[in-house]
């Protein structure tokens, strides 16, 4: 199981990698924003879910939660370098993909009153215990549409599962400068049930999303899982404006270090070396295909 | 039968015969029925069907985009047309684009019911006709009720259009007879017969217009009366057009619908800088012999005062002296 979830990591770490790699050669379209310290939340979080009935709804931050629910690579590299079998025909970009039952969006918060439409759908429906995960950041708790969809989230008692990633940054700016109060004594005034982790461990966060996954599940109620992780890389390219010591002491903290420590390095330089090949080559792939020409 | 009645009986036959069709909007349940009474009834019919919400105009708007990626119907009731803003983010930046960017979902549409405009005495922020502001996005198309149309079933295309709709409902028109059509002898009524009907109506059927006037929403009430008095008043024949979708302008070529013009009028109750009037004149003005008018609302906000807000939205009387200007001077 470790052994699966460290591939899914590691092969978030390669792509995001690749991408900031391509993007310094001018190979990317338009932006893109880095998923690298934050791999073990998505991995130990999506693992858990059913891709056949649940569904993800994401943010501009989507790399490593689309990879972890088991997205294709070649129609995503396809997508960022507007070649043709694109995800959304290069209509998309980085920040808004769509593959089964995976939705991004590019901008911040609106997607928690969709997600809520969505968990009252499956409501309706009444027929399979699908949930709806929905992955904010600590930025979108500006947006006021965080809150509108909170109170109906809870008022209507819907299936759906916050996860908060508080990477501690919203963009350039430390939340302790444009957060009043917390995140949770946010999310817990409208009655949810709210789990805080600050942890980089992938084994950890699988173990609470997976109890919450099943409570939700039977309960048909909405539950919410913060996460105190790091963002490792830059907001979207080259906009880092951190000091050097506060990226030494993030850096600490990356959950890839953790998992090499947990696998041996042997083991974490074999999976990573296989992870690394087949990224190249898909990648290899793509580029060789045609960019798309023909709008939609 | 009157307006608000038939969208009333529109909404409970969808109810009835689709299952996954929701209502969901501020106040829209029973006893209260919504501000304007046109959910009235139907909570009571389908409690689980038809939902108040809370007060939040872009979560609303969202549920129903989530809503609809699940396969369902949700018609979205906005309670006055100037609290759409409150969810334009939710309708331009997401509803539209997830109608473009997504398309192996295959959505049902979802329809977003508003009153716009005034004449009510309900002041600045209860009483403007905002469409223009969602007007020209691609993956939204917008509807508007008029006198000759049948509301309900306007409603009920809109329901199976297959792009989400901005259904908007002037508040003046709640208290008409529907699809009016108890015209002066001798006059001209017509629709194309299209699912969203463009309606001409001339005040003589045996003379050629003298001028077209191009119109929509609660103005249609307006410009009949007006167009009635000209003929009366001065033998000058007008014809009117109506569409009853605003954001599809194809009707402009369609020459069986507008002719060989040489005078166009446009009329609309929002103001007239880059509104419908523009958009109707920089289309026709490919024909450079055309002289046109944009009538709209005057500068400023829309007054609580009714005496004033006549003086700033347009009326049959403040309509009939711009109109008769024009014409005295090109044409009388």
């Amino acid at each position: 199981m470790i052994k699966k979830l460290a591939q899914q990591m590691i092969r978030i770490r390669e792509v995001e990698k690749t991408l900031l790699e391509l993007s310094s050669k001018g190979e990317l379209q338009g932006t893109t924003h880095t998923y690298i310290g934050m791999e073990a939340t998505a991995v130990g979080i999506i693992s858990n879910l059913n891709p056949k009935m649940d569904y993800v709804i994401s943010n501009h931050r989507n790399h490593g939660h689309y990879l972890a629910f088991g997205g294709e690579l070649k129609p995503f590299f396809a997508e960022l370098l507007g070649r043709e079998g694109a995800l959304c025909n290069g209509y998309g970009g980085s920040q808004h993909i769509e593959w089964k039952n995976f939705f991004s969006f590019g901008i911040l918060g609106g997607t928690a009153p969709i997600a809520c439409g969505m968990a009252l759908a499956i409501k309706l429906m009444n027929d399979k215990p699908s949930i709806i995960a929905l992955f904010l950041g600590d930025g979108a708790f500006g947006e006021g549409v965080v809150y509108e969809a909170l109170n109906i989230t809870a008022l209507w008692e819907l299936p759906l599962f916050i996860i908060v990633e508080n990477n501690g940054i919203a963009q350039t700016t430390p939340i302790i400068k444009n957060m009043a109060g917390s995140i949770e004594d946010r999310i817990r005034a409208f009655g949810i049930e709210t789990t805080v982790l600050k942890t980089s461990d992938v084994e950890i966060i699988s173990d609470a999303a997976q109890k919450i996954i099943e409570e939700i599940r039977l309960k048909r109620l909405c539950r919410c899982l913060i996460i105190n992780n790091h963002r490792l890389g830059p907001h979207s390219k080259g906009d880092d404006t951190r000091s050097v010591k506060e990226m030494r002491e993030a850096k600490n903290d990356d959950p890839l270090t953790r998992i090499e420590q947990k696998l041996g390095k042997e083991n974490f330089m074999r999976i990573q070396k296989k992870v690394k090949n087949e990224v190249n080559q898909i990648l290899c792939e793509v580029m060789k295909s045609s960019a798309i020409e023909d709008l939609n | 039968m009157f307006i608000n009645k038939s969208l009333n009986g529109a909404l409970k036959n969808l109810l009835e015969i689709e299952d996954k069709l929701i209502c969901l909007g501020e106040d829209i349940s029973d006893p209260y029925g919504g501000a304007f009474k046109v959910t009235k009834g139907l909570s009571d019919s389908y409690p689980e069907k038809v939902i108040s919400t809370p007060v939040s105009e872009a979560a609303i708007i969202g549920v129903g985009t989530g809503l609809s990626m699940l396969g369902y119907k949700p018609i979205i009731e906005i309670m006055f047309g100037d609290f759409i803003l409150l969810g334009a983010d939710q309708i331009i930046n997401y509803l539209s684009k997830f109608y473009s960017l997504h398309n192996h979902l295959k959505p049902t549409s979802v329809v977003i019911r508003t009153p716009m405009g005034g004449g009510r005495g309900y002041g600045p922020t209860h009483s403007q006709s905002l469409e223009n502001i969602f007007n020209g996005y691609d993956g939204l198309t917008l509807v508007s009720l008029n006198i000759f149309t049948d509301a309900g079933k306007l409603l009920t295309e809109s329901v199976y259009h297959n792009s989400p709709v901005i259904f908007i409902e002037n508040k003046s028109l709640y208290g008409q007879p529907n699809s009016f059509n108890a015209v002066p002898k001798n006059s001209l009524l017509e629709s194309n017969k299209s699912l969203f009907p463009v309606i001409k109506y001339c005040t003589s059927q045996m003379r050629n217009a003298d001028f077209s006037l191009v119109t929509y929403g609660g103005m249609s009430k307006i410009g009949y009366e007006v167009l009635n008095r000209l003929y009366e008043n001065e033998q000058v024949v007008g014809e009117m057009i109506v569409p009853s979708c605003i954001s599809d302008f194809n009707y402009l070529y369609d020459k069986k619908i507008l002719g060989d013009i040489n005078f166009l009028i446009t009329l609309e109750e929002s103001h007239t800088n880059l509104g419908f009037g523009s958009e109707v004149v920089s289309r026709l003005k490919e024909n450079l012999s055309l002289k046109h008018l944009r009538i709209g609302k005057t500068k400023g906000i829309i007054p609580n005062s009714r005496k004033l807000e006549d003086k700033v939205l347009p009326t049959v009387n403040s309509v009939y002296h711009d109109i008769v200007k024009f014409l005295e001077r090109n044409l009388m």
